[in-house]
């Protein structure tokens, strides 16, 4: 499966060893690991915050395979309400 | 019928994509809103979306949405909430009012429903002093 990372302008895919099921708090998890160790190329950030990917969501779509395909990126509601 | 609006504004003003909630005061988060963004990221100046109902000021959910999307872009963008009676935008930390108000914001208030704002002369020197700056950004 395969998570798709946006952050500090670039976007890259990272293959997971996971299921479809894993929650959105892991996959946030996750993708800050991923970033802090240099897994994805040109997306090393070591000193990333823990809570980088607070106001992050996690989209779970398939391709026009029908391969499941994770994408994690900033949320983007606005509003007087909230 | 009063709803919130969302603008992708670039160079010039020009106006590079939009869309529309069914409320007056929430624009439901929308992957398809992500999706533009990502893809006019190099051409993005301002980022604006309108209160029907005011008030002329940022939200708590605006706040964190600009913070994210700052992240994600790894460069700041400009902000701007157009309400019934004036215009804010933040930039560089600062949230001021514009004054004149870019020519889309009567474009923004009439897709969202808005009566047309008032005309007055605008007499406050600070916020007089954060418009200079803006002008100046803008160059």
């Amino acid at each position: 499966m395969i998570l798709n990372i946006t952050f500090n302008g670039h976007s890259a895919d990272y293959q997971l060893g996971l299921d479809h099921d894993a929650s959105d708090t892991e996959i946030r998890r996750i993708a800050g690991e991923v970033l802090r160790s240099g897994g994805i190329r040109g997306m090393h950030v070591p000193h990333l915050a823990g809570d980088a990917f607070r106001n992050y969501v996690v989209d779970r779509l398939r391709t026009s395979g029908g391969e499941p395909r994770i994408y994690l990126r900033p949320k983007v509601p606005f509003g007087a309400g909230g | 019928m009063l709803r919130e609006v969302c603008f992708l504004i670039g160079q010039d003003g020009a106006v590079l994509w939009a869309d529309t909630s069914g409320s007056v005061a929430a624009l439901a988060d929308s992957r398809a809103r992500w999706d533009a963004i990502w893809r006019l990221r190099g051409e993005i100046v301002e980022i604006a979306h309108s209160h029907p109902v005011g008030p002329a000021a940022f939200s708590a959910e605006d706040e964190s949405t600009m913070a994210a999307i700052d992240s994600a872009l790894g460069r700041p963008v400009r902000y701007i909430v157009v309400a019934p009676r004036a215009t804010v935008a933040r930039f560089g930390g600062e949230t001021f009012r514009l004054t004149p108000e870019p020519w889309w914001a009567t474009l923004m208030r009439l897709s969202s429903g808005m009566a047309r704002a008032p005309q007055h002369k605008h007499t406050d020197k600070h916020t007089d002093r954060l418009t200079d700056r803006h002008k100046e950004m803008r160059r």
